[in-house]
C-alpha cells in the first residue's frame, strides 16, 4: 500500500453529508490546497531534483508530497503550508534516493571527477543543463542535512525561520549548517574550476 | 542576520549554476496533472476553480488547469460517491451533485483508457506552452493514466457495473503496483468485491486495509462497510 489510508479519509470529505455538495469549510481546504500547488509546486519539483531525486522520479515525488499535505492540511497552522510541505519533501526525497544512487559525501575526488565538462572562464556561457549538472554533482557531495538547507535557502528563497520549521529543527541549528553549507559549496566550486582548468591546461 | 544569498552577492561563476536551478521548470503539465489527482481523489477543486468565483490563479498552465482540474473533478465526484454509494443506494451524490452529468461519458471500455489517460496532452484541448529550454522529451508519467484508469473504475461502479470496474481495477495493480492511486483502488475494490457478491473477499480486504492504516476517515468508513456487511449477511 503506497500510502496511508488515512489519506483516503482527508480526500472523501466531499460527501461527507451524503448530498455531494462541498461545504464552504470544505472548499476552503480544498482551497487551500490549491493555493499550495499553484504556488509552490515549481519550486516543490525544483527542490526534490536538487535533493538527488532523478528526474524521472521527481514528478511522482511532489504528488506524493501534496498527498501528505493533504492528508495532514488539518494539523497544519494556517500560514505554515508551505514549510510543512518542503519539510515532507526532504523526507519524501530520503526516501527515493534511498532506492537510487548512494550518498558520497565522503568520496568527493571521485564525484569531481564526474563533473562535466566546465568552460574555465566564462561561465555565464555555460548552458542551463550543464550548469545544473555539475551544480548536482557539488549539491551530491554535501551531507544531507547541509544539502537542503542550502537549497532551501540559496535557490528556493526560504527565510531562516521558514526553513527551521520545514526541518524542525533551531534557528541557529538552521544558521550554522547553512554556513557550513555555503564554505563546503564554494570550496567545492573553486576545486571544480581548478580542476577545469587543469584539464584544460592539459589538452 | 541572513547571509546575503550567493545568487545576489557570490562569484560569477557560482550564480551562474545558481541561476540555471531557478531556471530548472517542472514537466510541461506536471502541475496540471498534480491538480488533477487531487481532484480525482475527492478534493472540491472544480468550484474553486468555476469561472466567476475569484480564486483564479494567474500563471502559464491556468487554461490547462482549469480544464483539467474541472474535469477530473467531476469524474472525482462520481469516485467519491461511487465509494460508498452501497450505502447510498439511490446515489443522490449523483443526482445533486452541481456538476453536470452530461459532461461525463459513459463507462468507458478498457480499451479507451489511453486516451483519458493523457488529458492535458491532446493539443487540441491544451495550449502549448512555450519551453525556454531544449529538455530532451521524457516518457510520460504515470500518474495521469493511473488517475484516469481509477476513475474509469469508479465510473463502472457507479454505473451498477461492478465487474467492469474489478477488471479495471486489477489493471491498474497489474500496471500500478505502488501507485499513488493504490490506496483509492483498494477501497474501491472493497465496494465492488461487495458489489458482485463477493462479500468474504470483500471483508478480507476490508480488514487488511483497516489492520495496515487504522486510523482515518476513510478507516471509519470501512468499518461501517464491514459492519454492514455483517448485517446483511443474507442472499442478495
Amino acid at each position: 500500500m503506497s500510502r496511508s489510508i488515512a489519506t483516503l479519509g482527508a480526500l472523501a470529505p466531499a460527501d461527507a453529508r451524503g448530498d455531494g455538495i462541498p461545504t464552504p469549510q470544505e472548499l476552503r481546504r480544498a482551497e487551500r490546497v490549491r493555493t499550495l500547488v499553484v504556488e509552490h509546486y515549481a519550486s516543490l519539483w525544483r527542490f526534490l531534483r536538487r535533493l538527488g531525486v532523478p528526474e524521472a522520479d521527481a514528478e511522482d515525488a511532489a504528488q506524493k508530497c501534496l498527498c501528505v499535505v493533504n492528508e495532514r492540511l488539518d494539523a497544519i497552522e494556517p500560514g505554515k503550508d508551505k514549510s510543512f510541505l518542503f519539510g515532507v519533501a526532504l523526507r519524501v526525497a530520503q526516501s527515493v534516493r534511498r532506492d537510487g544512487r548512494p550518498h558520497a559525501s565522503d568520496n568527493d575526488d571521485a564525484l569531481l571527477a564526474e563533473l562535466p565538462s566546465i568552460e574555465p572562464d566564462p561561465a555565464e556561457q555555460l548552458d542551463d543543463r550543464r550548469a545544473r549538472a555539475v551544480l548536482d554533482t557539488l549539491l551530491a557531495s554535501l551531507p544531507l542535512d547541509l544539502r537542503s538547507v542550502f537549497v532551501l535557502y540559496e535557490l528556493e528563497e526560504l527565510t531562516m525561520a521558514e526553513i527551521a520549521r520545514a526541518l524542525e529543527i533551531p534557528s541557529g541549528t538552521v544558521a550554522s549548517r547553512l554556513r557550513r553549507a555555503r564554505e563546503t559549496f564554494e570550496a567545492l566550486s573553486r576545486h571544480a574550476r581548478r580542476a577545469a582548468r587543469g584539464k584544460d591546461g592539459a589538452r | 542576520m541572513s547571509p546575503t544569498r550567493i545568487a545576489r552577492n557570490g562569484d560569477t561563476f557560482d550564480r551562474a549554476l545558481l541561476r540555471a536551478a531557478r531556471n530548472d521548470d517542472p514537466p510541461k503539465g506536471a502541475e496540471e496533472r498534480a491538480l488533477a489527482a487531487l481532484a480525482a481523489t475527492g478534493l472540491p477543486l472544480r468550484a474553486n476553480l468555476a469561472p466567476g468565483t475569484g480564486t483564479i490563479p494567474s500563471g502559464r498552465w491556468i487554461a490547462g488547469i482549469k480544464m483539467t482540474a474541472i474535469g477530473l473533478a467531476l469524474g472525482a465526484g462520481l469516485v467519491t460517491a461511487a465509494r460508498w454509494s452501497r450505502r447510498e443506494a439511490s446515489a443522490p451524490a449523483l443526482a445533486s451533485a452541481p456538476a453536470p452529468a452530461p459532461a461525463l461519458a459513459p463507462a468507458p471500455a478498457l480499451a479507451t483508457a489511453p486516451a483519458l489517460a493523457t488529458p492535458t496532452s491532446t493539443p487540441t484541448s491544451t495550449p502549448t506552452p512555450t519551453s525556454t529550454s531544449t529538455r530532451r522529451p521524457l516518457p510520460p508519467p504515470p500518474l495521469s493514466s493511473e488517475v484516469a484508469l481509477v476513475q474509469q473504475a469508479a465510473r463502472a461502479l457507479a454505473s451498477a457495473d461492478p465487474s467492469v470496474a474489478l477488471s479495471l481495477l486489477d489493471t491498474h495493480d497489474r500496471e500500478y503496483p505502488r501507485g499513488v492511486l493504490a490506496d483509492e483502488a483498494a477501497a474501491l475494490r472493497v465496494q465492488a468485491l461487495s458489489r458482485v457478491g463477493r462479500s468474504s473477499e470483500a471483508k478480507a480486504l476490508a480488514r487488511q486495509l483497516l489492520d495496515a492504516h487504522p486510523q482515518g476517515v476513510l478507516a471509519a468508513r470501512l468499518r461501517a462497510v464491514l459492519a454492514d456487511e455483517d448485517s446483511s449477511a443474507k442472499p442478495r
